[in-house]
């Protein structure tokens, strides 16, 4: 009897699989692909003015430095992250994001940048629209050459009760990755002046608000034995253990366990304290699509 | 200039387009994520094209843009959104619907990394050993050897879960 399957069933199979899964009518289309293209081509050529900025600025650095220490050699040269409000607000704005939601966002002018956080894998962001009707998460990641930012734009005029977050293995071979990158953008009532987070790698993070901004971007290790999905992922992975509303004396005001950990029948209660959901998102159920 | 790239790409992508799109679900499983990573291979082909027309490499160029965003876009960070109305909802991936898959592609996804492009490469678009080891930039040796593994891995996948061969 075979232990393998043959190669001609395994054709047939998957040829039959995946022409009965397919739905011609969904997917994007050949114009879409020629936007984006362009879009690549634009910023090709933009990025090929900013390497030459970058560079200056990066030998400027070296002088500093060398001059501060009184030290006698310059290291390599290395091109910098953008940094400067103008190429951040340009990556975002050429992300890898629908036309409608770059439309929303920079349709009547440059939107503000309210709170921008580093890390050393991605610089995440919180945007407002200039005409104030919508705002925006957008993360820009260090190692990525091609479409390397990507926006999600919400309807500022709307409440949702859900909350978001990103997350994933950062790592060049998932298999193996004990390192993970979590990031929250949301914006809350004025009542939350403060959000502390507990991730998962026992860490806590409190992050101010800014005119109901909170922005999250860490970057964590999980423990060497922890088994891991082929994305790299511990098994039943929650990123964010456990979300604190916290008012201006830095008095808890709402919270909840995302792993499991608190009471209820979803273990996501914490005790003496209301649900977050008390203080809903400031934005709209669906983001712009 | 502009024109004639525009309707030179449009007439490939057009041809193309589907065919590539089920390389990339059967390497994601997902057909949002094939959709991303298609369409981003396509953008890629669009800024290449003049070089990759000239070198009739089209094909070659989409499937290896397709085959190596596969492994970025398994690396790349998702978004998940918690439901915060009565009571908790598990957080679900960003448009995958185990239910909607076939056995066969759910297999296909347990297998490693290598194996999946290696034997979908190999047995799939019908690639000789030689094109596959120069896509996957492995040797001719280790294409055997991944090819060989994932069939009888997907036999005992298919076996062990009761589906009808």
């Amino acid at each position: 009897m075979s232990t393998k399957m043959n190669p001609t069933e395994f054709h047939e199979r998957l040829d039959s699989a995946l022409r009965e899964a397919d739905d011609p009518t969904l997917g994007t289309t050949v114009d879409a692909d020629i936007r984006l293209g362009r879009r690549l081509l634009r910023r090709r050529q933009g990025a090929a003015v900013l390497g030459a900025v970058s560079v200056v600025a990066a030998a400027a650095l070296a002088v500093g430095a060398v001059a501060s220490t009184g030290g006698t050699t310059g290291g390599p040269t290395v091109a910098a992250a953008p940094t400067s409000e103008a190429e951040l607000l340009a990556a975002c704005r050429d992300g890898n994001q629908s036309d409608r939601a770059t439309e929303a966002m920079f349709g009547g002018g440059d939107p503000t940048i309210k709170v921008e956080n580093h890390s050393e894998y991605q610089t995440v962001l919180a945007l407002e629209a200039a005409d104030g009707r919508h705002w925006a998460w957008c993360s820009i990641q260090s190692g990525r050459a091609e479409f390397p930012s990507y926006m999600e734009v919400y309807d500022a005029g709307g409440t949702t009760r859900n909350s978001m977050y990103s997350s994933g293995a950062i790592c060049r071979v998932p298999s193996e990755c004990h390192r993970f990158s979590v990031a929250v953008v949301d914006r809350r009532p004025a009542e939350v002046a403060a959000v502390e987070f507990r991730t998962a790698d026992g860490v806590r993070t409190t992050v101010e608000s800014v005119d109901g901004y909170i922005v999250l971007n860490h970057v964590g290790t999980t423990p060497e034995d922890t088994a891991l999905t082929p994305e790299g992922l511990p098994v039943d992975f929650a990123p964010i253990e456990r979300i604190t509303f916290l008012d201006a004396n830095g008095t808890p005001i709402a919270a909840e366990a995302q792993d499991g950990s608190g009471a209820g029948p979803d273990g996501e209660w914490i005790a003496g304290l209301p649900s977050i959901t008390e203080f809903p998102a400031l934005r709209g159920g669906q983001s712009v699509h | 200039m502009t024109d004639k790239r525009r309707g030179e790409f449009s007439e490939f992508a057009t041809a193309r387009r589907a065919h590539y799109r089920r390389l990339a679900y059967a390497l994601c499983g997902d057909w949002h994520g094939a959709d991303d990573i298609v369409q981003n291979a396509f953008a890629r082909l669009y800024v290449a094209w003049p070089r990759v027309r000239r070198s009739g490499a089209e094909d070659a160029y989409v499937r290896r843009a397709i085959t190596r965003a596969a492994i970025d876009e398994s690396r790349r960070p998702w978004r998940r959104e918690r439901s915060g109305l009565d009571g908790f909802d598990h957080p679900a991936g960003t448009g995958v619907d185990p239910g909607d898959r076939h056995d066969l592609v759910t297999a296909l996804l347990r297998l490693p990394e290598m194996q999946r492009r290696a034997v979908v490469l190999r047995h799939w678009l019908g690639l000789s050993v030689a094109e596959t080891a120069r896509d996957l930039r492995i040797s001719e040796g280790t294409v055997k050897s991944h090819t060989s593994r994932a069939l009888e891995r997907l036999h005992h996948l298919m076996t062990e879960e009761g589906t009808p061969r």
